[in-house]
């Protein structure tokens, strides 16, 4: 079997000029001061009838936010920069460019990771093989 | 385009240097025979800054110069352009796309220590080459560094202390030092001291210290009370501090006979700088090392002038 190409490095640079875009099927419930965050489950042959009738699977999956993942969460709109989010979490938390890219980062490769966001990444060949790596 | 202003201060093992703004320290060591500190602006890396103990002063100019030819073999089409500039003596080299690299060294007689600077800047930029290498200097010597300032913070410990590991993670910063028998020796004492800025405390801070102190340390007592730091401490505004006593971890045997270091906690809340500020400290009874004795401020601006 052929093995798959390992995926290029993507640069800093075109990380941060990247777009985070929400998953459109993804549901939001707030809970307080948590957020969590629903996403459907694909089903499989073994979830649907007649197993799911003695077996009943659940048809989402949730991933709890706290404050401020909720905020970098909130802060994706399809629009912004990473570099643009990470510049008002530095300010809002009064951190440093390069602390709140860290945390930032850290959180967006989490919902990445959790398919509730993807990250649009400039049209370049590193950008190419980070689309990949999204997929 | 505008030159970034070299604003921010930075002093770290001995040496002081002023960077701009927006360039953040995402390499650094504390030994102090050999070293570098290395700065990114957003995008890429900017300065890398290393250090080296010598034994006997070495040839800098015959060091730049072999540099350069082995460059020149490599390439022999490649710009360099030796300069002079103060103590720094240092080569440019044109790399296309806009964009110098320089190399510069310098001797440091004193503390015979051999620095060196790779600086990437743009062409149009030579005045920020000038205004950096000019900032950079020994303050102290290096066995005897006491003053700190990066990632946001600046603190000073005692004479007697050294630093021996810097943990950087996302929102928090923090120091260890070792005591030593003297200021600049080598032979390692009991004294331990621990200096934490930990960042973004909107986000997980309930504004109860005693209660965050205990959630890390849930194992040990603390003995606590309020105390009010002025500041000297601070730096800024005088703050309302926990103030905890206990003693360090370890078997009852220890504790039994008296082997267990008495550990002092200082914690403070700056809502300015949105950060929990802890300095704690380990020492025998007989030679106790209080956190007072070391500062712990968030960097302002305002402290440049200082």
């Amino acid at each position: 079997m052929p093995r798959r190409p390992k995926p290029q490095r993507i640069s800093l640079e075109a990380l941060l000029e990247a777009i985070p875009v929400c998953n459109r099927a993804a549901r939001v419930e707030k809970n307080g001061q948590e957020v969590v965050v629903y996403l459907p489950i694909r089903p499989r042959w073994w979830m649907k009838p007649p197993f799911s009738w003695a077996l009943p699977y659940r048809d989402e999956r949730g991933v709890a936010l706290d404050k401020l993942g909720a905020e970098v969460y909130a802060a994706v709109n399809g629009r912004r920069t990473v570099e643009q989010i990470v510049e008002s979490f530095a300010k809002t938390h009064r951190l440093r460019f390069h602390e709140a890219r860290l945390a930032v980062m850290q959180f967006l490769r989490m919902l990445a990771e959790r398919n509730i966001i993807v990250l649009a990444v400039p049209d370049t060949e590193a950008g190419l093989s980070a689309q990949e790596d999204a997929r | 385009m505008t030159r970034p202003a070299c604003d921010q201060l930075i002093e770290w093992l001995g040496l002081r240097l002023r960077v701009p703004g927006d360039w953040e320290i995402v390499r650094h060591s504390l030994g102090t025979l050999k070293g570098g500190i290395t700065f990114v602006d957003r995008r890429k890396q900017r300065l890398q800054l290393r250090w080296t103990r010598c034994k006997k002063p070495p040839l800098v100019e015959k060091m730049l110069s072999d540099h350069t030819s082995r460059q020149l073999r490599d390439e022999p089409d490649a710009l360099i352009e030796p300069f002079v500039f103060g103590q720094w003596s240092g080569r440019s080299r044109v790399m296309g796309g806009g964009v110098t690299l320089t190399r510069a060294a310098w001797y440091d007689v004193g503390d015979r220590v051999l620095i060196e600077a790779i600086l990437s800047h743009r062409d149009d930029e030579q005045m920020l080459r000038d205004e950096l290498l000019s900032s950079i200097e020994l303050a102290e010597p290096m066995d005897f560094a006491t003053r700190w300032r990066a990632f946001g913070f600046a603190a000073q410990c005692p004479a007697d202390f050294r630093a021996v590991t810097a943990t950087i993670n996302a929102g928090e910063a923090t120091l260890v030092f070792h005591q030593l028998d003297k200021p600049g020796g080598e032979k390692p004492r009991a004294g331990r001291g621990t200096l934490a800025r930990m960042g973004m405390a909107d986000g997980w801070f309930m504004g109860n210290l005693q209660r965050l102190l205990e959630a890390q340390h849930p194992k040990v007592t603390f003995d606590c009370t309020e105390v009010v730091l002025d500041e000297l401490v601070t730096g800024g505004q005088r703050a309302t501090a926990l103030r905890a006593t206990s003693l360090e971890p370890g078997p009852r045997i220890k504790k039994l006979a008296g082997r267990l270091r008495t550990r002092r906690d200082l914690l403070w809340h700056d809502a300015d700088a949105n950060a929990v500020f802890h300095i704690h400290t380990l020492s025998y009874e007989k030679a106790p090392v209080d956190p007072t004795d070391f500062r712990l401020q968030p960097a302002k601006e305002a402290d440049l002038a200082a």
